[in-house]
C-alpha cells in the first residue's frame, strides 16, 4: 500500500519533471530554455537581411512567371484535375474533404450555438435586454450579470459542496463497478447469464418506478439529508447508470489475454492478486472513463438530489432550479424596487452553473474519447 | 510480466487463500461436507466475492424497490409520515390508465413515436458523423470535443434551458416547408412525422453524443485487410460501404439502437416521465403513489416491447447479411 502510494507520487514527479522541468533544462530532443532565447534572438538579428533578400528576390520571382505559368497549364490534363477534385485511391480529393468539412462544421455549430448565444445574451445590459433591435451580441460587456447571478448562485459555497457530492460517489462507483465487472469477466460463475440480465434490467428501468421505495429505504437506513444516500448505493454498485460502467469494465478485462492470468497463476497468485497486479493496471482507461462518466451523471442530477438531500446539500444545478426564488428573497421582487431577474442574469446563472463541468470537461477530455476509444465498447 | 513483479506476488501468495478460508469457515463453520470446503477454495468462489457487493446492493436498492413498487401498483397508497398504507385494489390503477387516463394514453403514443423517429435519424446521423471524425482529415480532435459536448449538457438540467430559450432549434424551419399543400397529396400520419421531425431535429441531435462515440470505435475496430481486398477487386467507395462497412457494424448498430431507446424512455423530459412524477404525490382517483407505480410498471412493459422489437429487426437484417 505505502509502496503503491509512494510509486504514485514518484510518477507525478516524473510527469511534472517530464513536462517542465525539462522543458527549462532542456534534454537531448530538446532545446534548453536559454537555446530558446538565443534562436529567438538570432532570428531578429537576421530579419534585416531576410527583408532585403525578399525584396531582391521580386523581380527574378515576376520574370519566372510565364513559364511556371505554362507548366501549370501543362499539368492540367483531364485526369489531374479529377484526381485533384474527386481524389484518386489513396488521397482525398478536394470536393470530398469541402464536404466533409461542411458537414462537420454544421453539426458542430448546432452543439456550440446554444453555447454561443447564452454568452452573447448573458452579457447584455438590461437596456440591452429590452431593446428588440439587440440580438445575439450585446452593445457592450456588463459584468453585472455574473456579479448577481454569482450571489444568488451562492456561487463558491455551492461549487465546493457539487465538487464534494460529484466526486465522493463517483470513486466508489468506479471500485464498485470495477470489482463486479472483474468477476464477470474473469471466473467461470454459473448464472452469469442470470446477472448479466439483471445488470441490463438496472440499466432500462426508469428511476420513477423505484423511487418512493428507495427512498424509504434510504430513511430507514438513516441516510437521508447527507451524502450518504448518493455513496452508499454506489459503493454497492447501485449508483447512476452504473450498469453502463460494469460493461465498460467488463470489456476491458475481457480484452485480457489468459496467457498473461496463467503465468501469473502458475507462479501462485491468488485471485486477488491477479485482479491487483494485472486485471487493474489493464484498465486504467476505462478506470478513467469511468470516474469522469459519472462526475458528470452525479453533477447533473437534480431530481434524486432533490429528495435525497431534502436541501441540507446543495448543487449547482440545484442551486440553478430555484434561481428566481433566491433572486427574489435576495434583491427584492419586482414590484418592490422595479428590478426583476431578466433572461440575461437567468442566462449568466446558468453558464455559471455548468461551467465548472465545462472547464473540468476541456481538461479531462482526451480520457474520454479515448478511454471509449480503448474500450471497445462495441456489440457482444 | 517483470521479475520484480513475480517476488511480490510469491510473497504475498501464502496469505490470500488463507484469508479467504477464515472468511469461508466465519460464514458456516464446521460444515462437514468436503465439496462445500473446495468450493471455498475454488476460483469460482473468489469470483463471487467480486461480484457479492453488486448483488447485496441490487438486491436491497433494486429488486427489492421493484417487488415493492409491483405491490404499490395493485393497491391504493397512503403516505404519512413514519408510515405507508396500503389497500388492496386489484387491477383498478391499471385499468384506470388504459382506459379512462387519456392524458396517459396519450403520452405513451407520443412516446412511442418519439421513439420511432428518434431511433433511425440518431443511428444514421452519428454513423455519418463517426465516419468522418475517424477518416484522416485534420482537426478531427477539435471536432471530437465539440461532438461530445452534449453528453455534458443533455445529463443535466441545462437542456431544459435550452429548450425553454428556443435555442435548441433553428428559428424558421417550420416555414420552409407548407405543410397544408403538403397534407393534400400525403397522408395524415406521415404529415405529423414530418411536422415533428422539423421541430424536434437539433433535439435529437443533442441525443446523438455517445452513439457517434460507439461508433467510432466500432469502425476502428474493423479489419483493414477486407478493404484491401475490395479494393483490388475494383469495388467503389460506395459499394464498400454497403457491403463490408455496414455488416461488419451491425453488432454496434444494435447496441447503439439499445442505447438510444434506454436513454429516450428514461430521459426526465419524456411526456410520461413527466406525468408520472406530477402524479406521484397527488392523493384520489388518477394519482397517488399507487396509480404512479401502475403507470410506470405499463410504461416499463411498453418499453420492453419497443426495445425487444428494435432488436428483432435488427438481428433478422444480421441473420440475412450472413445468408448473402
Amino acid at each position: 500500500m505505502i509502496e503503491a502510494i509512494k510509486n504514485f507520487f514518484k510518477r507525478i514527479w516524473a510527469w511534472f519533471y517530464n513536462k517542465f522541468v525539462l522543458w527549462f533544462k532542456g534534454d537531448e530532443k530538446r532545446p534548453s530554455f536559454k537555446q530558446r532565447l538565443i534562436k529567438i534572438g538570432l532570428w531578429f538579428k537576421k530579419l534585416p537581411f531576410r527583408i532585403a533578400a525578399f525584396f531582391k528576390a521580386i523581380p527574378g520571382w515576376f520574370k519566372a512567371l510565364p513559364s511556371r505559368l505554362k507548366n501549370w497549364a501543362k499539368s492540367l490534363t483531364k485526369d489531374n484535375v479529377k484526381a485533384f477534385w474527386l481524389g484518386t485511391g489513396e488521397k482525398k480529393g478536394f470536393l470530398q474533404c469541402l464536404i466533409s468539412y461542411a458537414v462537420l462544421i454544421l453539426f458542430g455549430f448546432v452543439y456550440i450555438y446554444p453555447m454561443l448565444y447564452m454568452l452573447g445574451y448573458s452579457f447584455m445590459s438590461p437596456s440591452d435586454v429590452a431593446n428588440p433591435m439587440v440580438n445575439y451580441l450585446p452593445t457592450s460587456l456588463f459584468f453585472n450579470n455574473y456579479k448577481e447571478a454569482a450571489q444568488v448562485l451562492d456561487f463558491w459555497s455551492s461549487l465546493w459542496q457539487t465538487v464534494y457530492v460529484a466526486a465522493l460517489p463517483s470513486l466508489f462507483q468506479t471500485a464498485a463497478c470495477c470489482l463486479a465487472a472483474y468477476g464477470l469477466a474473469r471466473f467461470k460463475l454459473r448464472g452469469k447469464k442470470v446477472l448479466f440480465g439483471l445488470i441490463l434490467i438496472t440499466f432500462i428501468i426508469p428511476t420513477q418506478l423505484t423511487m418512493l421505495p428507495q427512498l424509504l429505504i434510504y430513511a430507514n437506513l438513516k441516510l437521508t439529508d447527507s451524502i450518504l444516500s448518493y455513496i452508499i448505493p454506489a459503493m454497492f454498485g447501485q449508483g447512476i447508470k452504473s450498469a453502463v460502467f460494469i460493461l465498460i469494465f467488463y470489456q476491458f478485462f475481457k480484452g485480457i489475454p489468459d496467457s498473461v492470468v496463467e503465468a501469473a497463476k502458475i507462479d501462485g497468485a491468488g485471485a486477488f492478486q491477479v485482479f491487483a497486479k494485472i486485471g487493474l493496471p489493464a484498465a486504467v482507461p476505462a478506470i478513467l472513463l469511468s470516474f469522469l462518466l459519472s462526475v458528470v451523471w452525479y453533477y447533473n442530477e437534480t431530481v434524486l438530489a432533490s429528495i435525497y438531500f431534502g436541501g441540507t446539500v446543495t448543487t449547482l444545478p440545484l442551486e440553478l432550479a430555484k434561481f428566481q426564488a433566491t433572486y427574489e428573497a435576495l434583491f427584492g421582487t419586482a414590484t418592490t424596487t422595479g428590478k426583476s431577474v431578466n433572461e440575461a442574469i437567468y442566462m449568466a446563472g446558468t453558464l455559471l452553473s455548468i461551467l465548472p463541468l465545462l472547464v473540468f470537461y476541456f481538461f479531462t477530455q482526451k480520457h474520454f474519447t479515448e478511454g471509449i476509444d480503448k474500450a471497445g465498447i462495441t456489440g457482444e | 510480466m517483470r521479475e520484480k513483479d513475480k517476488k511480490t506476488i510469491k510473497t504475498g501468495e501464502a496469505a490470500q487463500p488463507a484469508a479467504v478460508a477464515v472468511k469461508g469457515a466465519k460464514k458456516k463453520s464446521g460444515a462437514p461436507d468436503g465439496k462445500f470446503k473446495r468450493f471455498l477454495k475454488s476460483e469460482t468462489f473468489s469470483g463471487y466475492l467480486f461480484v457479492l457487493p453488486w448483488l447485496i446492493g441490487f438486491c436491497v436498492f433494486v429488486a427489492y424497490p421493484v417487488i415493492q413498487t409491483l405491490v404499490f401498483s395493485f393497491s391504493d397508497v397512503s403516505i404519512r409520515p413514519g408510515a405507508i398504507e396500503t389497500t388492496f385494489k386489484g387491477f383498478e390503477n391499471f385499468a384506470y390508465a388504459l382506459v379512462t387516463d387519456s392524458k396517459f394514453t396519450q403520452a405513451l403514443g407520443e412516446y412511442a413515436m418519439e421513439i420511432i423517429l428518434y431511433v433511425p435519424v440518431i443511428t444514421v446521423v452519428s454513423l455519418i458523423l463517426a465516419m468522418l471524425l475517424s477518416s484522416k482529415l485534420k482537426g478531427t480532435g477539435f471536432f471530437r470535443t465539440i461532438f461530445f459536448l452534449p453528453v455534458i449538457i443533455t445529463s443535466g438540467p441545462v437542456i431544459q434551458i435550452f429548450i425553454e430559450q428556443g435555442v435548441a432549434s433553428f428559428p424558421g424551419v417550420d416555414e420552409l416547408i407548407n405543410f397544408t399543400e403538403l397534407a393534400e397529396t400525403m397522408p395524415q400520419f406521415l404529415i405529423n412525422a414530418l411536422q415533428f421531425l422539423t421541430s424536434e431535429f437539433i433535439m435529437i441531435l443533442w441525443f446523438s453524443g455517445i452513439q457517434i462515440l460507439v461508433f467510432m470505435t466500432g469502425l476502428q475496430k474493423m479489419d483493414k485487410s477486407m478493404y484491401e481486398a475490395a479494393k483490388i477487386d475494383g469495388a467503389t467507395k460506395w459499394e464498400m460501404f454497403w457491403k463490408i462497412t455496414l455488416p461488419a457494424l451491425n453488432p454496434t448498430i444494435v447496441l447503439n439502437v439499445i442505447f438510444t431507446v434506454v436513454m429516450q424512455s428514461v430521459f426526465s423530459l419524456n411526456p410520461i416521465i413527466i406525468k408520472i412524477g406530477n402524479d406521484m404525490n397527488g392523493t384520489g382517483e388518477g394519482a397517488g403513489y399507487g396509480y404512479a407505480s401502475a403507470m410506470a410498471w405499463i410504461y416499463f412493459i411498453v418499453m420492453l416491447v419497443i426495445l425487444g422489437l428494435a432488436v428483432l429487426i435488427f438481428k433478422k437484417h444480421e441473420k440475412k447479411v450472413k445468408r448473402l
